[in-house]
């Protein structure tokens, strides 16, 4: 075990330099200029004392060298160019805090809701329960989020002011950002589970359990769940990193200060060094959380054996 | 003794007590006339009431999406500015949008984009994802560590920027532009589960028995697992033709979806969420539209799941 | 030097200047917390679009910025708004007098402190603009005073030291500025960003971080920044130490950033917010319809406009160019796209710019293509250019490349608007292409383009901030590539020119030419600005150019 996690780190290392190496190249090579947030016509001394500052005037693969030398050394990853004078290690932290609030809430309550609206499913196949649990997963997928975000908003803030429109700090801020946030997941884990548990069910060691007289609630609990569930991990990789990355629309309309809002902003504006360390940072934790999956994927898996 | 007594016996039966009454050449084949794998699914699911009902919805809506443009005597992109924000009538089934452009004629029309981006992206994926994950879980060890990584690798990259990059390097953002960007990194996930899956499977009794029987190891992943996995490839195609309306949607809402004067569903329902609370129909046909289309292809998948499913087979 | 004469400013469309015109004093209720009258709480609730990229008044340049740092700094002087007028007043300056000729001026700075306990010094304002014209320093409001103050645009360009520049600290409280030449609008950039004090001591200290965060600022202004919480919010305090504290009323000044504009109206709707500009006609409907929301319809000196590359094979020709621009039915587009919340434009100079005494422009000079559009018809001189090119007779065949500088839903819509129209009208395909800000900026710097959109604010209040952006020497702001001598000459002219009437004159035959030799702009609509307030909130601004920030604002009645 203790082999395959430094070898799966190892790995982690190498995915993560190819990842950034990558990015760094791809972000230069789009057309577009980062000081365009600047005076439009912005006097060609000070232009060039910029390009200077941020090394811009360097060629792409000379900036990529100073680049990595100082995340590599120091774990720096420079100076955000649209806001001058924060350092984008300071800006990542703070707005990854916050994203991960409503986000990590989110995911929690949608998971939560969602397996035990997936088994709910699984047990009535076919019944009432079950449609009516699959057409709440649908309707949560029906509308796009940032339709949903605005209909809410005007709903419960505007209409009947029970929450803010917008705003950070309170806790009544984070409710609606985790409603929404969490529709998509609830539909996914509703449908995913019963999906699964419906194949588990079907497999002999369940039909040899139930022959033997094991009560239903037992191979459901000892067997069905477990098996039914682990499928379903490989989803939970990309949801955590997308906490970060992926609430661009609700943090924009419910005024969210979260580093997905930061991020696409950064990709529009060209903040070439905001770009790159939000990449390093949502590139790390997905590797990351990659091979806790695998790790415990192996663990509760016995047919899956780490060689 | 004994035995010798019986064959004794045989042997004293005498030619002639046996004839020939003709030979049933039809003696080896099954009772029930053979039904192949998919003709059997094709029949399972006429049964499933629902997933045929879905299947009709689907038809339809296909058919309007083909035809209602046409229908509709206004064409898409025709802007009037003496019926801008007019609610359905009569003259406008649909009612207008803020330029005053019919949107019966332009939910079809967006539904053709939408549609293709759907089906066409979820498609591809599938297969893609499903092959490659189908790959690296059968092979297992370096082979998997390393497909695994370059999934990790494309899951990790910025998508907006390959988004942008794509849309500058083909100086254009139609949709085949579209398509490309959503897919590139869209099989990734679909990979990734079926590898999951796969997984499981393989230490399976029946693939051992392949395997030891000397089968091709892409006839066991074509053959064997593929099938076995079928179900969840479905409930992720029917999860992904609606999540590839929603990605263009989003796009469309960054401003980097399709570009006019094509339109989609996401990019009408983008358009009418700003004013949603003045003009509801804008941003209710669009959404119908949306929610008609993922819950047929839900019912539809569903119904598939069960058809394909081999252990359900009778 | 009439301190009437101008009222410059980087006005913008700035979210926070507004009315207070109605108060009836029966303030409904509306959701906040309402204190017993008389005893309301002076707090106010506002937001901002987008965070500001610094509160550094040197590197900053957004209007966000601005207006914190308005309320929160002390400008040398401030524009006042006196029933109805405004009028300049001392703020960091106590007094100010030019010699003679009106080339050096010496400002008497004020007793006041920081909110560190410094005093403030002549020293303070010295740096403040000296850095601004630094090129180390790489501050986008250079252009503000480099034409200006002497050596001002040698400094910015690198080729004297600052040392040079003529700025000079007499004593503590004496600032002395020398001057190119005697320039009319000079008190008018005192209140701009190049005119902030800076405290040297702290700006080196936090060197590259001064700005960025609240614990790296100091402030002398009538507030202080209390929190900032990025993308989120910034609380502003009343100074206790400010030296015009009894005429501050507010308490706290809270502003919200709010990106998303729905959002805002929303916020707005539910009593979060207490001010909020509009942009929508549905929303304008809506607030109208509110018992305590006061409307306030401002003239706003912007210009949307589209611009063609004159290097561009097409629209190399002037009847091209003509053909392109008249072709634009203003009317329908002011009606279609903005649901007439903006104006058709027939010129370049915006309404709202006043000529010294003579007032407003506009009102002065008809708009050169009122007179051009009756004159000719946009599909013959479209055919004329075409045959002079060689590009046969179908306009089909043409396909114009139409850059827009945002990627909204907005401006989607307002190129199927164009892409659309000029087919019906012209017959010719207009493909578009949507970029972000950082993209079209360079996309059209560097001449890639054949025909974009933008809009351009006025800097300062005088026809001379628009129209002198065509000349040879400025062609970099608006880049069309375009040219012409007689043009160039006009324009000199008018800047020496002391007599308005004689100067509106050359302004009106400039103008002029612009359109009948250049018409490398084709101007659409002269922007105009609807906001509104709760009526508790009282002495809000009324124009557009005044720089008071919140400083005189109070609440009543809530």
């Amino acid at each position: 075990m203790a082999k395959f996690i430094v070898k799966r780190i190892g790995y982690m290392l190498v995915t993560l330099f190819i990842v950034v190496t990558a990015t760094f190249f791809l972000m230069h090579s789009i057309p577009g200029d980062p000081l365009a947030h600047m005076a439009r016509n912005l006097p060609e001394q000070t232009r060039a004392n910029y390009y200077e500052k941020y090394g811009l005037d360097k060629s792409t693969s000379e900036q990529y060298l100073i680049f990595m030398k100082n995340l590599v050394s120091k774990g720096d990853l420079g100076e955000s160019l649209r806001y001058p004078g924060r350092e984008v290690t300071d800006t990542l932290l703070t707005n990854a805090s916050v994203s991960a609030q409503p986000g990590g809430m989110a995911l929690l309550v949608g998971i939560t809701i969602g397996i035990l609206l997936g088994i709910v499913a699984a047990l009535n196949k076919n019944r009432w329960p079950d449609y009516i649990v699959m057409f709440i997963a649908i309707l949560g997928i029906t509308v796009p989020v940032f339709v949903l975000a605005s209909v809410l908003q005007y709903f419960l803030s505007v209409k009947l002011m029970v929450l803010p429109t917008t705003g950070w700090g309170s806790w009544k801020n984070v409710v609606l950002p985790v409603i929404v946030l969490s529709f998509g997941t609830i539909a996914t884990y509703a449908r995913y589970v019963k999906s699964n548990m419906l194949d588990v069910m079907g497999q002999d060691y369940i039909l040899t359990a139930e022959a033997k007289g094991v009560s239903k609630f037992n191979v459901i609990k000892s067997h069905v769940l477990k098996n039914a569930f682990l499928p379903c991990m490989t989803l939970l990789v990309g949801q955590v990193s997308g906490i970060f990355t992926g609430s661009f629309v609700v943090e924009k309309i419910f005024g969210v200060p979260g580093l997905g809002f930061y991020y696409i902003n950064s990709i529009n504006d060209r903040d070439y060094t905001m770009i790159i360390g939000t990449t390093v940072f949502a590139a790390a934790l997905f590797v990351f959380v990659q091979l806790i999956v695998d790790i415990a994927y192996s663990m509760m898996d016995p047919r899956i054996r780490v060689k | 003794m004994k035995e010798n007594h019986v064959t004794d016996m045989m042997e004293n039966i005498p030619d002639d007590k046996f004839k020939i009454i003709g030979i049933d050449k039809d003696a080896e084949a099954p009772t029930r006339p053979r039904i192949g794998y998919w003709r059997d699914a094709w029949r399972r699911l006429r049964e499933n009431k629902v997933a045929f009902a879905a299947l009709i919805i689907l038809l339809i809506l296909v058919f309007f999406i083909l035809f209602g443009p046409a229908i509709s005597g206004y064409e898409f992109e025709q802007i009037d500015a003496d019926a801008i924000n007019k609610g359905p009538s009569a003259e406008h089934w649909f009612g207008t949008d803020d330029l005053g452009r019919d949107l019966f004629a332009r939910v079809w029309q967006a539904g053709r984009v939408s549609i293709i981006i759907g089906i066409l992206g979820a498609v591809i994926a599938s297969v893609v994802g499903s092959i490659y994950g189908g790959i690296a879980a059968y092979f297992g060890g370096t082979v998997d560590d390393i497909m695994m990584r370059i999934v990790e690798v494309l899951l990790s990259i910025p998508y907006l920027i390959i988004v942008i990059l794509i849309s500058v390097i083909t100086d254009s953002k139609s949709l085949g532009t579209m398509l490309v960007a959503l897919t590139l990194t869209g099989w990734c996930g679909i990979a990734r589960l079926v590898r999951g899956q796969m997984l499981q499977l393989k230490s399976q009794e029946y693939v051992l028995a392949a395997n030891a029987l000397g089968v091709a190891p892409m006839k066991i992943i074509l053959k064997h697992m593929i099938p076995n996995t079928l179900g969840m490839i479905i409930v992720a195609i029917t999860f992904d033709i609606p999540g590839y309306i929603f990605s263009e949607a989003f796009l469309s809402y960054v401003g980097l979806g399709i570009q006019p004067p094509s339109t989609s569903w996401g990019a009408l329902a983008s358009a009418a969420q700003q004013n949603f609370m003045f003009y509801p129909y804008q941003l209710m046909f669009p959404a119908l539209m949306i929610a008609l289309t993922m819950l047929s292809f839900t019912l539809l998948g569903d119904g598939l799941r069960d058809a394909l499913d081999p252990k359900l087979r009778k | 030097m009439k301190k009437k004469l101008v009222a410059a400013l980087l006005a913008a469309a700035m979210v926070l200047s507004l009315a207070a015109c109605g108060g009836k004093g029966d303030g409904g209720s509306s959701g906040g917390s309402g204190g017993s009258d008389g005893g309301a709480p002076q707090e106010l609730h506002t937001s901002l679009n987008t965070e500001p990229s610094t509160l550094d008044t040197i590197k900053g340049n957004d209007m966000y910025g601005w207006d914190i740092n308005k309320n929160t700094l002390e400008p040398l002087t401030r524009l006042v708004e006196k029933d109805g007028e405004q009028e300049r007043e001392g703020a960091g300056a106590e007094s100010w007098e030019p010699n003679e000729d009106g080339t050096v001026w010496t400002f008497k700075i004020r007793d006041n402190k920081w909110s560190d306990g410094k005093d403030v010094t002549a020293a303070d304002y010295a740096y403040g603009i000296t850095r601004t014209l630094d090129p180390d320093a790489g501050s986008p409001n250079s252009f503000f005073t480099a034409p200006y103050i002497k050596n001002g645009q040698k400094v910015v360009n690198g080729e004297v030291g600052v040392e040079e520049l003529g700025v000079k600290v007499v004593d503590d409280k004496t600032l002395e500025i020398t001057l190119e030449s005697p320039t009319p609008y000079f008190m008018s950039i005192t209140d701009t960003r190049a005119c902030y004090p800076v405290r040297q001591d702290i700006a080196e200290k936090y060197g590259e971080t001064y700005g960025s965060e609240l614990d790296t600022l100091v402030f002398n202004g009538p507030f202080k920044v209390e929190s900032w919480t990025h993308n989120s919010e910034i609380v502003l305090v009343k100074n206790e130490d400010y030296w015009d504290k009894d005429n501050v009323k507010l308490d706290k000044i809270n502003f919200a950033i709010v990106t998303d504009s729905n959002a805002k109206y929303n916020s707005f709707e539910s009593g979060a917010i207490d001010i909020s500009s509009v942009g929508e006609q549905e929303w304008v409907d809506r607030f109208d319809k509110k018992e305590n929301a006061v409307r306030v319809d401002t003239k706003q000196p912007a210009m949307r406009f589209d611009f063609f590359n004159v290097n561009d094979k097409l629209f190399a020709n002037l009847n091209i160019r003509k053909a392109f621009t008249l072709a634009v039915d203003r009317e329908d587009m002011a009606k279609t796209i903005y649901q007439d919340l903006h104006v058709p434009a027939y010129w370049w100079v915006p309404e709202g710019i006043s000529t010294g005494e003579n007032g407003e422009y506009r009102e002065q000079v008809e708009g050169p293509l009122e007179k051009m559009a009756k004159e000719e018809k946009a599909k013959d001189l479209l055919l004329k250019g075409m045959e002079e090119l060689n590009l046969g007779s179908d306009p089909s065949k043409i396909t114009v490349k139409y850059s827009l500088s945002a990627t909204t839903q907005w401006a989607r819509n307002y190129g199927e608007y164009v892409q659309q129209k000029y087919k019906d009208i012209l017959g010719v395909n207009i493909e578009l292409d949507f970029n972000e800000w950082s993209t079209f900026q360079q996309k059209t710097n560097n001449g890639e383009f054949q025909m974009a959109n933008m809009v351009w604010t006025t800097d300062y209040d005088d026809p001379m901030s628009m129209i002198s952006l065509f000349t040879t020497e400025n062609s970099g702001n608006i880049p069309t590539g375009w040219s012409n001598e007689k043009f160039d000459d006009f324009i000199a002219q008018a800047s020496r020119e002391m007599d308005e009437t004689k100067r509106t004159e050359l302004y009106a035959q400039a103008e002029q030419v612009l359109f009948e030799e250049g018409c490398n702009i084709c101007p659409l609509v002269n922007e105009r600005k609807i906001s509104f307030n709760y009526d508790y909130v009282k002495n809000l601004n009324e124009r557009e150019t005044t720089t008071t920030g919140f400083k005189y604002v109070y609440i009543e009645g809530k």
